[in-house]
């Protein structure tokens, strides 16, 4: 096996916690502690290899950011050792490292300096990151006109354009537009797939499984399970359910602005919001946008209105539109029956462009519609079956 | 190392840049405020209150002789004012990239003194407008700046570490430089100083350095070596100190600030 990339031994870390600032002087001063210690990591090892994908997953508080900065070379560990053979480069919390009244060109060479570029590098470079960060004419721009999306754009960017031998990120993926996720997604993997070495933290198990050939869950401080990602995220997954307060994952909501060139301008059942079971749903949406030459696909999940889903509706994956040729259009959807029982549910609708990945605009019908049922149902979908006498058993 | 001559070049840019960037006038103001200054100064001094250079000062003009000390002071003021925030002010960067933290105390130093550099490149124009401008000791600010560089930057270390962990410190840093200004033969000649004093004037080291600018700048001969001594030694100090504190300080940086 090849040297790891990556190592750490016996990692602590003990923030010292102090009620007052007046305390920190009078410690210093008079040498005797006036701190409560927090120990944020207790005694980490671990080893990544080189190309290998490594998630690190907890809840709030479990340390996976403080282990994070420290292998990025950030903030110093208070015992235990660090090695990584290579160039990092990271992109820790949200927020950005830059110089807000300077441009984003400008702040680009002040980044990947930072992250060991030289100068001619930096040169080099430049054009790729601003190309994969897509800002346009925005890059000339000072970054404080920047959305939080462009800056993360920029970050990110960088970031991966730098191609350092490790990369650190910190849950930095869950914002950007769909679109820009995409894209990541489909570099980070090709980063790995070259032979990259990703150490990623997120709240999102979606990344965890893409990246991740193995994971590391982390609780209060120390490692509660190591080892491979299918054998890691469905323990921790169980253990959230177990404690009980597991959010179904909020779907990502991007609304167009009224600037867009395209957008939802009414979505509504025709079956009006009272559900007869196994009855046919239909749900008409309508949308507008500037240009008769723009396609688009749709999407339509089905959730409870506790965020499970239940049901998604593609139009890209069932062979239906892209629809084109007008600047309002409206589209019919009909489900013939929907095997459920009981309660209300939730509905989401996405328009999405021709490639089927990129959000124009959502709308979402919250308690869309209540099912009507005869009988007093147990669960709630009605699934077709049939009982046999097979007479006396022998 | 070398890397670190190129990111510090990036960073000082930044910090030039950053500084006027969004602003009207943008680098103009680099000539317009010292100007400013040194008009209050010579309206307060000069024309209020009669102070005028004495003989063997080489000038007759208040404002060329207050330039003179304003030049160092200033550079010395802005370096060490802006040092003791540039790590707390930095915090974004500090908190989320692996860099040498102490550029950024380089950069606002060497910032301060591209600041100046402008400054002395107007006056040296003026001066020869006048017909006052001799360069046969400008060679002078050849020893002068690289000890004033290091004093700011060992103060500058000093105060920045301290910063993060004592917030105060910025504030304190205030009023400490305002009394230093007023302590030093800026605005007023040596020769003014009751004689009791002066002993105890001439242990401060930017008297020492605006005793060099004034000699180069208007003509004089170079002060004699010994007399160079509390520059010499409290640059030394300030640096050894201010980096030992910075060191030792520098891990807790991003948990800190």
């Amino acid at each position: 096996m090849s040297q790891p990339v990556v190592s750490a031994r016996a990692l602590s870390k003990i923030y010292r916690v102090y009620a007052r600032p007046v305390d920190r002087l009078v410690e210093g001063l008079l040498r005797r502690p006036r701190h409560t210690p927090f120990e944020a990591l207790r005694s980490i090892d671990l080893e990544v290899p080189r190309g290998e994908g490594f998630g690190i997953i907890g809840e709030n508080g479990a340390g996976k950011s403080t282990l994070l900065k420290i292998l990025a070379g950030v903030t110093a560990p208070t015992s235990g050792v660090v090695e990584i053979r290579g160039t990092v480069a990271s992109i820790l919390e949200l927020g950005s490292a830059f110089h807000n009244e300077l441009t984003g060109r400008q702040n680009i060479a002040l980044n990947a300096a930072m992250f060991g570029l030289d100068r001619n590098q930096v040169i080099e470079r430049t054009p790729g990151i601003i190309d994969f960060s897509e800002l346009g004419h925005f890059i000339d721009q000072p970054v404080k006109t920047y959305s939080t999306g462009m800056v993360m754009r920029l970050g990110f960017s960088i970031a991966i354009q730098v191609a350092p031998d490790v990369l650190i990120i910190d849950e930095a993926l869950s914002v950007g537009d769909g679109y820009f996720q995409k894209k990541c997604m489909v570099h980070l993997k090709r980063y790995v797939d070259g032979g990259g070495t990703l150490l990623i933290c997120s709240h999102a198990m979606y990344y965890i499984s893409a990246f991740c050939k193995r994971a590391l869950w982390m609780r209060e401080g120390g490692i509660e399970s190591l080892g491979p990602t299918q054998q890691v995220v469905p323990r921790y997954e169980a253990y959230l359910d177990n404690k009980g307060d597991r959010k179904g994952e909020q779907p990502e909501i991007i609304e167009a602005p009224p600037s867009s060139p395209a957008r939802l301008t009414d979505v509504h059942l025709v079956t009006g919001s009272t559900y007869r079971h196994a009855s046919p749903l239909e749900l008409e949406i309508d949308w507008s946008c500037a240009d008769p030459e723009m396609a688009f696909h749709l999407a339509v999940g089905l959730n409870r209105p506790d965020e499970v889903e239940v049901a998604s509706f593609l139009s890209h994956r069932s062979e239906a539109g892209p629809w084109t040729g007008c600047t309002r259009h409206k589209v019919r959807l009909e489900i013939p029956a929907l095997p459920l029982v009981k309660k209300s549910f939730k509905l989401y609708i996405f328009l999405l462009a021709e490639d089927g990945l990129h959000i124009h605009d959502t709308r979402i019908l919250d308690d869309a519609f209540t099912v009507e049922y005869d009988d007093y149902p147990f669960g709630i979908v009605a699934i077709p079956h049939r009982w046999h006498d097979l007479g006396e058993s022998s | 190392m070398n890397h670190s001559f190129f990111l510090l070049g990036e960073f000082t840019r930044r910090d030039f840049k950053g500084r006027y960037a969004g602003s009207v006038m943008g680098f103009l103001w680099s000539f317009v405020q010292p100007l400013w200054s040194l008009a209050l100064f010579t309206f307060v001094f000069s024309t209020v209150m009669k102070v005028s250079p004495v003989i063997g000062a080489r000038t007759e003009h208040f404002s060329i002789f207050l330039f003179c000390g304003l030049l160092p002071w200033m550079a010395v003021h802005e370096g060490i004012l802006r040092a003791t925030t540039s790590i707390t002010e930095n915090a974004g960067l500090v908190k989320k990239m692996s860099f040498p933290s102490g550029l950024l105390v380089w950069a606002v130093v060497l910032a301060a003194l591209l600041h100046e550099a402008i400054a002395l490149g107007l006056f040296l124009v003026v001066l020869a407008v006048m017909g006052e401008l001799s360069l046969s000791s400008l060679w002078i600010l050849a020893i002068a700046v690289p000890l004033q560089v290091g004093l700011t930057a060992g103060i500058g270390f000093l105060a920045a570490a301290i910063n993060v962990v004592f917030r105060d410190t910025a504030q304190i840093n205030g009023m400490l430089l305002q009394g230093w200004f007023f302590l030093t033969p800026i605005v007023y000649p040596l020769s003014f100083v009751p004689y009791a004093i002066v002993p105890i004037m001439i242990l401060n080291p930017l008297t020492v350095l605006v005793g060099l600018y004034r000699a180069a700048l208007l003509g004089g001969g170079m002060p004699p070596l010994a007399s160079l001594t509390p520059l010499v030694l409290a640059t030394a100090l300030s640096l050894v100190v201010g980096n030992a504190v910075f060191r030792r300080l520098k891990p807790v940086f991003a948990d800190e600030i």
